[in-house]
């Protein structure tokens, strides 16, 4: 063994704390080198000193305070157990907090989504529906009694026939005849009336549902289908209006 | 020579049926004061205190912050009673909760330093019986203020483990497992303990006065 490694060994030595067989060959070392065998008298002299301080003697009356406290704390901890007991009675505090802030997170949470309600876009509240068969959803006027302010749906379209039988035999010239009227939901009778030039409903604006609106209150407007799909016929009479003096204006779009 | 052997025989016998007694009663105080009973917590205060109170005060170096090292030890061996499994060494659990007390108290308080004067004014080290004893009394008050210098100069593992071997007597697998590392760590820290005591005991006293407080 070399005096390098038996130094780095002897602190153990010192107090046997190494290994049997490395004990051993540091003993063997010891026999034969002075210096390491006066540097291992040292550290077992200054181990047995070490070892010489005996527990400290500690006077009682320090002792005694030392206990009392710990009773006081122990009693003041017994006290808050069984206040707590009274709120929460049989369960532990640690679980009970948690039960509450998982609460809070469910609650937080349940608010937050509920508070989320999905945008309406600005204007679709009034906007007028319009149904498949091209009409537009309007109030028949006040001649008739209806609701302004519930309008009843227009008559659906029926698809004309393309050839009206016996009425013109010329392929060129699109027949126009009277309307076959198919009132679905409600009925409408249409008055014959007298009505001025038939002009174009005002221009789309920016709000069409306003516009429609609007324009439903002040014009009783009236479709009527051909039997060319593609052409329909509208009588738009002001509400107001005299009706004796309105006559119906067929006009073909 | 066989009466001696005989004897000393009879002695271990009765040393180790004392200890096993000791454990016995302690178990049975255990079990009690984790039913609830404060008289029996109370009867292992008194039977561990100066043991607990004599370790923090190597490990911390002042009298003051050992008393609140080994009450705040003894309030969570309290409110630890209810995990602790009697069949397990109480001493050993004991130990270690000290051990981390005093860890925890420790790096609050940075800084501290000892003084002999505080401690012999304050109590904690008992003054000289008689005029006879006064130049041994200073002598021995003298290396333990070395000795608890020099603790105080080792890292807090270190010191930790030199205490518990050679001042506590426990032995290294013991003191391993109180602080949660190999023996084979320990045995580096005690080594290495060992060296740095070594070398602070030859400079006070070879220069033969006391370190300053």
């Amino acid at each position: 063994m070399q005096c390098t490694h038996a130094e780095k060994l002897i602190p153990l030595f010192a107090g046997d704390d190494l290994p049997a067989r490395e004990a051993g060959a540091l003993r063997r070392h010891l026999e034969s080198c002075a210096n390491c065998r006066r540097l291992a008298s040292e550290f077992e002299e200054s181990h047995d000193w070490l070892r010489g301080f005996a527990a400290q003697q500690f006077d009682d009356v320090v002792l005694n305070d030392m206990r009392d406290s710990v009773l006081r704390d122990i009693g003041r901890i017994e006290n808050r157990a069984r206040r707590f007991q009274w709120i929460v009675p049989g369960w532990n505090l640690k679980f009970a907090a948690s039960m509450a802030v998982l609460l809070l997170i469910v609650f937080a949470a349940t608010y937050a989504y509920r508070g989320r309600r999905p945008q309406m876009i600005p204007g679709k509240e009034n906007f007028v529906e319009i149904n498949p068969g091209g009409g537009r959803k309007y109030s028949p006027g006040g001649a008739q009694g209806n609701d302004e302010l519930n309008p009843s749906p227009v008559p659906t379209q029926r698809l004309a026939p393309k050839r009206a039988h016996g009425i013109n035999e010329n392929r060129d010239v699109k027949p126009v005849r009277l309307p076959d009227l198919a009132v679905v939901n409600t009925p409408i009778v249409p008055t014959i009336i007298n009505i001025g030039p038939v002009f174009e409903p005002p221009p789309l604006g920016a709000d069409l549902a306003m516009d429609d609106a609007i324009f439903n209150r002040e014009m009783t407007r009236i479709e009527f289908q051909t039997a060319d799909p593609n052409i329909r016929i509208i009588w738009l009479a002001p509400k107001e209006s005299d009706s004796s003096s309105i006559k119906p204006s067929a006009s073909a779009r | 020579m066989e009466i001696a052997l005989m004897a000393e025989k009879i002695e271990g016998h009765d040393e180790s049926r004392d200890r096993e007694e000791a454990v016995a009663t302690t178990a049975r105080l255990i079990i009690r004061a984790k039913a609830g009973d404060t008289t029996a917590f109370d009867q292992i205060v008194i039977g561990h205190q100066r043991r607990v109170f004599s370790l923090a005060w190597r490990l911390l170096g002042n009298r003051e912050d050992a008393r609140d090292a080994a009450q705040e030890t003894f309030l969570r061996v309290y409110k630890s009673f209810g995990k602790f499994d009697p069949a397990q060494d109480f001493n050993g659990w004991l130990y270690r909760i000290t051990v981390n007390v005093c860890r925890d108290l420790a790096r609050k308080r940075r800084g501290g330093h000892f003084s002999l004067e505080a401690e012999v004014k304050s109590g904690a080290i008992a003054e000289p019986a008689s005029h006879h004893n006064t130049e041994s009394a200073a002598m021995l008050a003298q290396e333990h203020a070395i000795l608890l210098r020099a603790l105080a100069t080792l890292p807090e593992k270190e010191r930790a483990a030199i205490v518990l071997r050679d001042l506590e007597g426990l032995d290294t697998e013991e003191v391993a497992r109180i602080l949660g590392s190999s023996p084979t760590t320990v045995r580096s820290q005690i080594s290495a303990a060992r060296v740095k005591i070594k070398a602070f005991r030859d400079r006070f006293l070879k220069r033969g006065a006391a370190p300053r407080a």
